[in-house]
């Protein structure tokens, strides 16, 4: 019989992950097509990175659509990074011109699972290190459209069934504009119409509301479930107005 | 057999609980990400909590459940303990995000990754919504922690090796 007494040693060394930045540009000239990112490791430890660059597609539902594209060239696409090191990535938009409807992609750093230190204290001591780690990701934004591109909304909403007090609505977002937004209720209110009076939704309202992006082009659903602000009385209309 | 599985299922089962939270602040330019961690051994509790300082926290655990397998064995916390993971964005002083760069929104996405002796059962992720940026935090999750051990003859006191994934993503 085999016997292995795992000895347990937790540590946990606290050191923060990776830092992309910025984490958003924007190309709008031809003058911008090239530009860099910089990734930075300010833990103690190496670590290996993984950069990639997809087009987001589409957001419909909250879930975001990638794919592959060959529209953006970047480099390098892995590294490794030392302790307090930055490294730079160069990216470029390959395009003939400037896109009249805005294109985003995601630029990602990821941190890789892989050790990259030179430590082996597990082998060399025979006691199994119990850790806890820390991988992060950063998914960066990259927007690419010619200058004065503008978002520009619609709205279509259904009331859902009411639990207790709290009524509940789903918004249908379509962006027929040139360029994407988050119409999140920082940078828009939402106005309601109950029995003829129209009432401004409250932050109270769009608790837990999941506001994702909404493309150019496209359309994007949000589902308010905690209104506890507006009198009894059909939801006539909704629309919004840009703070 | 199966008797004996099942009483150390629930032996094991019923000491093995923990409580993470991730806490966030500033996103950029570098997310401060911590731990609160306690876990229950035996009798013994043992917590640790962050320090930005030291950047090391020590765990001293209790080792006196030692646990023979005699056949491949999933051992998982009992109904009662489930691992929470909580996501707090601390925000600035004046209770909100410090955005640079025309950030809309800043989301946490978390896996929870297989290891060689620790699985969750499934994958979790969750959004953080603009609510908690006044850092009140959010609870992100509740599910079963569960060890896999696959080695007959093993015996066992219990190891913790658990890898978070964070995804900062810009929206």
């Amino acid at each position: 019989m085999k016997r292995i007494i795992l000895l347990l040693i937790l540590t946990f060394n606290l050191a923060f992950g990776i830092t992309l930045i910025p984490l958003t540009k924007i190309i709008s000239s031809k003058k911008d097509k090239n530009i860099i990112f910089k990734v930075t490791n300010p833990t103690k430890e190496p670590v290996a990175v993984d950069i990639s660059v997809l087009k987001v597609i589409s957001t419909d539902n909250n879930k975001e659509e990638r794919e592959r594209t060959d529209k953006i060239s970047y480099y390098p696409s892995q590294f490794v990074l030392s302790p307090k090191e930055t490294k730079k990535v160069r990216v470029k938009y390959m395009g003939s011109g400037l896109p009249e409807i805005e294109e985003v992609y995601r630029v990602i750093a990821k941190e890789l699972d892989v050790d990259v230190s030179d430590k082996k204290e597990e082998e060399s001591t025979g006691v199994l290190r119990a850790k806890i780690k820390m991988r992060f990701t950063y998914e960066g934004l990259l927007f690419v459209h010619k200058p004065n591109t503008k978002p520009l909304l619609s709205l279509s909403f259904q009331e859902l069934q009411s639990v207790g007090n709290e009524r509940a609505i789903s918004v249908t977002i379509t962006n027929s504009g040139t360029s994407s937004i988050v119409p999140n209720h920082g940078i828009y209110n939402y106005l309601v119409t109950v029995k003829g009076k129209e009432y401004q939704l409250q932050n109270e309202d769009m608790k837990k509301a999941e506001f994702r992006r909404v493309l150019a082009g496209k359309t994007n659903t949000f589902y308010l479930k905690h209104i506890v602000n507006l009198p009894n009385g059909k939801i006539e209309s909704i629309r919004l107005e840009k703070k | 057999m199966k008797k004996s599985l099942y009483l150390s299922l629930l032996l094991l089962g019923g000491i093995v609980s923990a409580n993470s939270i991730i806490t966030m602040a500033k996103v950029e330019p570098a997310a401060l990400v911590s731990f609160d961690q306690a876990f229950v051994t035996g009798n013994s509790l043992v917590t640790a909590t962050k320090s930005f300082e030291t950047a090391k926290v020590e765990f001293d655990m209790d080792l006196s459940t030692k646990f023979e397998v005699s056949k491949n064995l999933y051992v998982q916390t009992n109904t009662t303990t489930p691992l929470t993971i909580s996501l707090h964005s601390l925000g600035d002083a004046n209770g909100k995000l410090t955005h640079t760069n025309g950030i809309d929104d800043i989301r946490v996405d978390y896996k929870l990754m297989d290891d060689d002796y620790a699985t969750f059962d499934g994958t979790l992720e969750k959004t953080l919504t603009s609510s908690p940026r006044d850092g009140t935090g959010d609870s992100v999750g509740t599910f079963w922690f569960k060890q896999h051990y696959d080695t007959p003859g093993d015996q066992v006191a219990g190891k913790y090796s658990i890898t978070f994934e964070v995804i900062l993503k810009a929206s």
